[in-house]
C-alpha cells in the first residue's frame, strides 16, 4: 500500500513539471508584452529595459524557467507580480484557500445530491423516480453554470431577498456560489452513479449472491454498491477539477476574490508571473485530489492494490491474528 | 490472405446488421427523437436567420430599448434596442458552428493520438499519455481560458481553445477500446508486418470504436458550446458586436433585477441546444449499446 | 417408497421482451428428481435448460421472464408459490446452483474465503469463526489450500474459480445441486478434474444433482437419468442407458450422429440440418419437424405428446410410438 502511494506521488512530479513548462511556453508564444501593460505604451526604451531587468525578463526563456523553478522548489517563492510588483505568495495565500474551499464544498454538495439520487434511480429503473432523476441529470449537464448562478441570484437574492448577491463576508455568502456549482456537478455524478450501479445490478456475481440466498438489502449494500464505487470516485475527482476550473466564471458572477478572479486579471494584464502561479496551484490541487482518488481505488479494489503490495505478507498477518482467536485450534500453514 | 478477406467481409456484414438494429432502437426512443427534432428546428431557424430577421442583429432602435417580449418583438429588445430574436438566431449560428467544429477537431486529433498510443505501444504510448496527463491536470475550462484569452478573443481562437481542451478526454476514451482490440488482432500482426496491414488495422479498429466516437461527439458538442459561451461570457471569446449567447448574458447582468428576460432568454437558448444534443446523444448511446435493456 | 425430492410439473416460462416479442423459453416441462440421483438435462444452446434451473430457484429476471403455469414441488411445497423470504432460506441452504461462467461468478472485491463464509453464515447458525473454519474446510475439500482463504478471485485461474463456486454451492450440504454447464468454460483436463470432484462430493454428501450440459460425454460419465430438451420442451427422457443404447427421438439420434467418431475415418461431420426455431416464433406442431428426416403423415396433422416407450423411457415422437423401441 505504501509503495502504491509513493509511486503515485512520484508520478505527480513529471506532470507538474510539464504544467510549469506549458505555462512558460504560453508566455513564449503569446503576443503582447507585459511591459506595455505595466508601464504603458509610451514608456521609453530604457524604462522598459530596466523594468524587464527587475523581473528577469531580459534573460532567455530557459534561464527564466530555471530561475523560477529553482526559487519555487527551494524557497516556495512564486515570484513577484508583473502588474503590482507585490509578492505573489502573499496575494495568493489569501485567495487560494477560498477557491479551494469552495470547490471542496461544491463537490461535497454535488456528491451528497448526485450519489444517493443515482442509486435510487438505478434501483427504481423505469419508474417515476428514475425518470425524474434522469431528467435532472441531463438538464444539469446542459445548463451553463453562470446562467444558473444568475437565475439563483434573481430568485433568492432579488425576489426573495433571502441570500446576499455577492461577496464572501459571511457564511450566508458561501451558500449560493457553492450550491450553484454543486447542483451542476451533481448531475454528472448522478449519471455516472446510475450507470455504474446499473452495470453491477445485472452482473453475474450478483446472481451468485442471490443463489446463495442473500437478502436484497445486503446484496445492494455489500456487493453492488461497493463494486460501483470506482467510476463514482473518478467522477467526483473530475467534478472537483471542473469546480475549480469554473471558478473563474463563478467568481466573476458572485464577485468573489479567489483564484479564478486573479487568473482572469493575470490574463488580461499579461501578468505571466501571477498566471504561472495560479495555474500551478490549480494543477497541484487537481493532482492532489486525483491522488486521493487513486488511494480510494486502492482501498476499494484489491486488484489495484495487489499490483503494488505483497498480499502474502498480509495473509500471514491475518493468520497470526486468527491464531490468537482460535487458541487451541491448529494453526494454518505459514 | 483470402481467409482474412472473408473474415473482414463477415465482420462488415455483422457490423451493418448491428447498425440497422441500433437505428431501429434509436428511432423508437421518444426522448432521443424529441432531442433530435429540437436540434433540427434550432439549426434550421439559425440557418435561416437572415430570412426570419432580414434586418440583421445590429440594428439599434433606441426608442424601443428594453421592450419585453411582445407582438412586435417576439423576444423583446435589449439595452440598445436591438431585436433579441435576431441576436439569438445569429448568435446561435456562431455557437453551433463553434461547437460542432471544435468538437470535430477534438475528435479528429484525439482519435489519431489515442490510436497511435494504442497501436505503436510502449514508448509512443508513454509520451502521448504523459503529455495528455499534463493537459488533463489543468481543468478544461481554465485551459480554454488561457489559450483563448492569451491569443486574443476571436471565433478562430475560441474554436482552437475549446478543441484543445477536449483532446485529452477523447484520446483516453479511444485508447482503451483500441488497446483491447489491438490485443486481439495483434497476433495476426506479428505474423506479417507490412504497411497494408497497418491500414487493415485501422479498418478493423475504427469501426469498433465508431460507436464510442459517435456518442462522444454528440455529447462533446454540448460541452464545447457550454465552454465557448463561458469564454464569451468572460469577454474572451467571440467579440462584440457579434452576438453570442454567453456575451449577451454578460451584458444583461446589470439589468438583472429590472429586465429578467434579458437573462432568461439567452441562457434558455444555450440550455435548449445543449439539452437537445444530450438527449439525442443519450439515445444514441442506449441504441448502440449491445447490452439490451428491457 | 417414493423418494422423489423435486417434482416439476407442466412448467411454462415465457420472456416478454419489447424487441423480439414473446420468447417461449420453456413449454410444459415435467421432470422428477429422486434423492441421490443425478439428472442430466441435455440440449443445444437456447433450448431452455438454464431457464428451467433459474425457474426452480426463482432467479428469473422478472421483467422479461415470467412463469406462466406449472408447479415445482419440493418437500411437499410449491416453490413457485413461496414468498421471497422463504425462497432465500432455500437458496444456498437446501437447493444451490453453480453457474456456467466462473470468471464473472465471484465478487471481484471480496476475499474468496469470505464469499464461502457468507453462504455458511446465512444458513447455519454459527459464529463467525466457525463459519471461517468451515469455509477453509470446503476450500480443502475442493482441492484448494486453506491459506488461500484470504485471496481475491483475480488471483485464481478459471478452473480454481469454478471450484470455489462449487465449494460455495455445497458448503451448507444442500439436498439439491443445480449445475448449469459447470465445466463448459474450462479446458478439457480441468473439466475432468472438476467433474471427478463433483462426483466424489456427491457421493459423500448424498446430494441430488441436476446437471445441465450440452456435452454428451459429460452425461455419460455423470448422469443416472437424462432428459433431452429441444425448443423448450422435453423430447426424450429416461435412464442414461435408455438414451445412449436405445435412442428413440430423431433429435437425440441426430445429436449422437453429429459427434465426431474416434474409430472411423470421416471426411465430413454430420450435423443436424437447419437451425433451432426462434423461441418467439415456434412451429405449431412438432418443434423438431422442420429438421427431421423421419417425418410421417401424422407429423403434419397432430402435435406429438410424450409417450412411454419402455417403462421409464419417454419420447415425444410418432416414429417411436409406432416402432416401439427406436434404434
Amino acid at each position: 500500500m505504501v509503495k502504491y502511494i509513493i509511486k503515485r506521488i512520484l508520478l505527480m512530479i513529471p506532470v507538474l513539471l510539464g504544467v510549469s513548462i506549458l505555462v512558460f511556453l504560453l508566455q513564449l508564444f503569446t503576443p503582447g508584452d507585459p511591459a506595455d501593460i505595466a508601464l504603458g505604451y509610451t514608456a521609453s526604451e530604457e524604462a522598459v529595459y530596466e523594468w524587464k531587468e527587475q523581473y528577469g525578463l531580459n534573460d532567455s526563456i530557459v534561464v527564466q524557467y530555471g530561475n523560477y523553478m529553482w526559487k519555487l522548489i527551494t524557497k516556495g517563492d512564486m515570484g513577484i507580480s508583473y502588474r503590482t510588483g507585490t509578492s505573489i505568495n502573499t496575494e495568493l495565500s489569501k485567495r487560494w484557500p477560498i477557491s479551494f474551499k469552495m470547490a471542496i464544498i461544491a463537490t461535497c454538495i454535488a456528491s451528497a445530491i448526485g450519489i444517493p439520487l443515482g442509486i435510487v434511480s438505478a434501483k427504481n429503473r423505469g419508474k417515476f423516480l428514475d425518470a425524474f432523476a434522469r431528467l435532472f441529470g441531463i438538464a444539469g449537464i446542459s445548463i451553463p453554470v453562470f446562467w444558473l448562478a444568475f437565475l439563483f441570484v434573481m430568485l433568492f437574492s432579488i425576489q426573495l431577498r433571502l441570500l446576499p448577491v455577492s461577496g464572501l463576508f459571511s457564511l450566508k455568502h458561501w451558500i449560493l456560489p457553492s450550491v450553484t456549482i454543486g447542483i451542476v456537478s451533481s448531475a454528472s455524478i448522478l449519471r455516472v452513479t446510475r450507470s455504474s450501479v446499473l452495470d453491477n445490478i445485472s452482473a453475474d456475481y450478483v446472481r451468485t449472491a442471490r443463489a446463495k440466498g442473500q437478502t436484497e438489502k445486503v446484496i445492494m449494500r455489500h456487493h453492488i454498491l461497493r463494486n460501483s464505487l470506482i467510476p463514482i470516485v473518478t467522477s467526483v475527482a473530475t467534478q472537483f477539477a471542473a469546480a475549480i476550473g469554473s471558478s473563474a466564471v463563478v467568481e466573476t458572477v458572485f464577485v468573489v476574490n479567489g483564484m479564478g478572479n486573479s487568473t482572469l486579471s493575470a490574463i488580461n494584464n499579461r501578468d505571466f508571473a501571477l498566471l504561472r502561479a495560479c495555474v500551478l496551484l490549480i494543477a497541484v490541487s487537481v493532482c492532489v485530489i486525483n491522488l486521493l482518488a487513486d488511494l480510494g481505488f486502492a482501498l476499494i479494489d484489491p486488484r489495484v492494490k495487489s499490483r503494488f503490495s505483497n498480499s502474502v505478507k498480509h495473509a500471514k498477518k491475518f493468520q497470526l491474528k486468527e491464531a490468537a482467536i482460535n487458541d487451541g485450534k491448529e494453526k494454518s500453514k505459514p | 490472405m483470402m481467409g482474412k478477406k472473408k473474415v473482414n467481409h463477415e465482420a462488415e456484414m455483422k457490423h451493418r446488421s448491428m447498425m440497422d438494429e441500433a437505428m431501429r432502437r434509436l428511432v423508437r426512443n421518444k426522448t432521443a427523437m424529441l432531442g433530435l427534432a429540437i436540434l433540427i428546428i434550432i439549426i434550421l431557424l439559425c440557418s435561416f436567420a437572415n430570412v426570419i430577421c432580414p434586418e440583421g442583429y445590429d440594428v439599434q432602435n433606441m426608442s424601443a430599448r428594453f421592450t419585453p417580449p411582445c407582438k412586435e418583438y417576439i423576444l423583446g429588445t435589449d439595452a440598445l434596442g436591438r431585436s433579441m430574436l435576431a441576436r439569438i438566431l445569429y448568435g446561435g449560428r456562431s455557437s453551433l458552428m463553434i461547437g460542432f467544429i471544435a468538437e470535430f477537431i477534438s475528435i479528429a486529433i484525439g482519435t489519431v493520438l489515442g490510436l497511435c498510443a494504442a497501436f505503436f505501444g510502449n514508448k509512443c504510448d508513454n509520451i502521448i499519455m504523459r503529455t495528455l496527463d499534463v493537459l488533463y491536470a489543468i481543468p478544461g475550462m481554465l485551459l480554454a481560458i488561457c489559450i483563448g484569452a492569451l491569443f486574443g478573443g476571436s471565433v478562430r481562437n475560441c474554436i482552437i481553445a475549446v478543441s484543445i481542451a477536449g483532446i485529452p478526454g477523447i484520446a483516453r476514451t479511444v485508447r482503451g477500446p483500441a488497446l483491447s482490440i489491438m490485443n486481439m488482432e495483434y497476433i495476426e500482426a506479428t505474423r506479417s508486418i507490412d504497411a497494408s496491414n497497418v491500414r487493415i488495422m485501422f479498418r478493423h479498429i475504427l469501426p469498433n470504436i465508431s460507436s464510442v466516437l459517435i456518442v462522444s461527439f454528440t455529447m462533446g458538442v454540448g460541452v464545447c458550446i457550454l465552454t465557448a459561451s463561458s469564454l464569451s461570457f468572460l469577454g474572451l471569446g467571440v467579440q462584440p458586436p457579434s452576438p453570442e449567447w454567453g456575451a449577451m448574458l454578460s451584458g444583461a447582468r446589470e439589468y438583472m433585477s429590472k429586465y429578467p428576460y434579458l437573462i432568461t432568454i439567452p441562457g434558455l437558448s444555450i440550455a435548449t441546444v445543449v439539452l437537445s444534443m444530450n438527449l439525442f446523444g443519450d439515445g444514441l448511446r442506449d441504441a448502440l449499446d449491445p447490452k439490451l435493456k428491457y | 417408497m417414493d423418494n422423489t425430492i423435486l417434482s416439476i410439473k407442466d412448467l411454462t416460462i415465457h420472456y416478454f421482451t419489447s424487441d423480439f416479442g414473446v420468447c417461449k423459453a420453456v413449454n410444459h416441462v415435467s421432470l422428477d428428481l429422486k434423492a441421490g440421483e443425478t439428472l442430466g438435462i441435455v440440449g443445444e444452446t437456447g433450448a431452455g435448460k438454464t431457464t428451467v434451473a433459474l425457474g426452480i430457484l426463482g432467479l428469473l429476471q422478472s421483467p422479461p421472464g415470467r412463469v406462466i403455469s406449472g408447479s415445482i414441488e419440493y418437500q411437499r411445497k410449491d416453490l413457485l408459490k413461496m414468498s421471497e423470504r422463504e425462497m432465500q432460506k432455500i437458496r444456498g441452504g437446501q437447493i444451490s446452483m453453480v453457474f456456467q461462467d466462473p470468471m464473472t461468478a465471484l465478487n471481484p472485491i471480496d476475499r474468496v474465503g469470505e464469499q464461502i463464509a457468507e453462504v455458511i453464515h446465512l444458513h447455519q447458525h454459527c459464529s463467525r469463526i466457525e463459519a471461517i473454519d468451515k469455509a477453509m474446510e470446503m476450500l480443502e475439500l475442493v482441492g484448494i489450500t486453506r491459506d488461500r482463504y484470504l485471496e481475491y478471485p483475480h488471483q485464481f485461474s478459471g478452473g480454481m474459480k469454478q471450484r470455489v463456486v462449487i465449494a460455495m454451492a455445497l458448503a451448507c450440504s444442500p439436498h439439491i445441486l443445480l449445475a448449469d454447464e459447470p465445466t463448459t468454460a474450462l479446458d478439457v483436463t480441468i473439466q475432468a478434474q472438476v467433474l471427478d470432484m463433483m462426483n466424489q462430493m456427491k457421493k459423500t454428501m448424498g446430494t441430488s444433482v441436476i446437471l445441465i450440459t450440452h456435452d454428451l460425454g459429460v452425461v455419460a460419465e455423470m448422469c443416472d437419468k437424462v432428459a433431452v430438451m429441444y425448443a423448450g420442451e422435453i423430447v426424450e427422457s429416461g435412464t442414461a442407458e435408455d438414451i445412449f443404447d436405445r435412442t428413440a427421438h430423431p433429435y437425440t439420434m441426430g445429436l449422437f450422429t453429429s459427434l465426431p467418431g474416434y474409430v472411423k475415418d470421416a471426411k465430413r461431420l454430420k450435423p443436424i440440418r437447419g437451425l433451432m426455431p426462434d423461441p418467439a416464433n415456434l412451429p405449431e406442431l412438432c418443434k423438431f419437424g422442420p429438421r427431421c428426416d423421419k417425418t410421417c403423415e401424422r407429423c403434419s396433422g397432430e402435435l406429438p405428446e410424450l409417450v412411454e416407450i419402455t417403462p421409464g423411457h419417454f419420447a415425444r415422437c410418432f416414429s417411436c410410438s409406432d416402432e416401439k423401441g427406436g434404434k
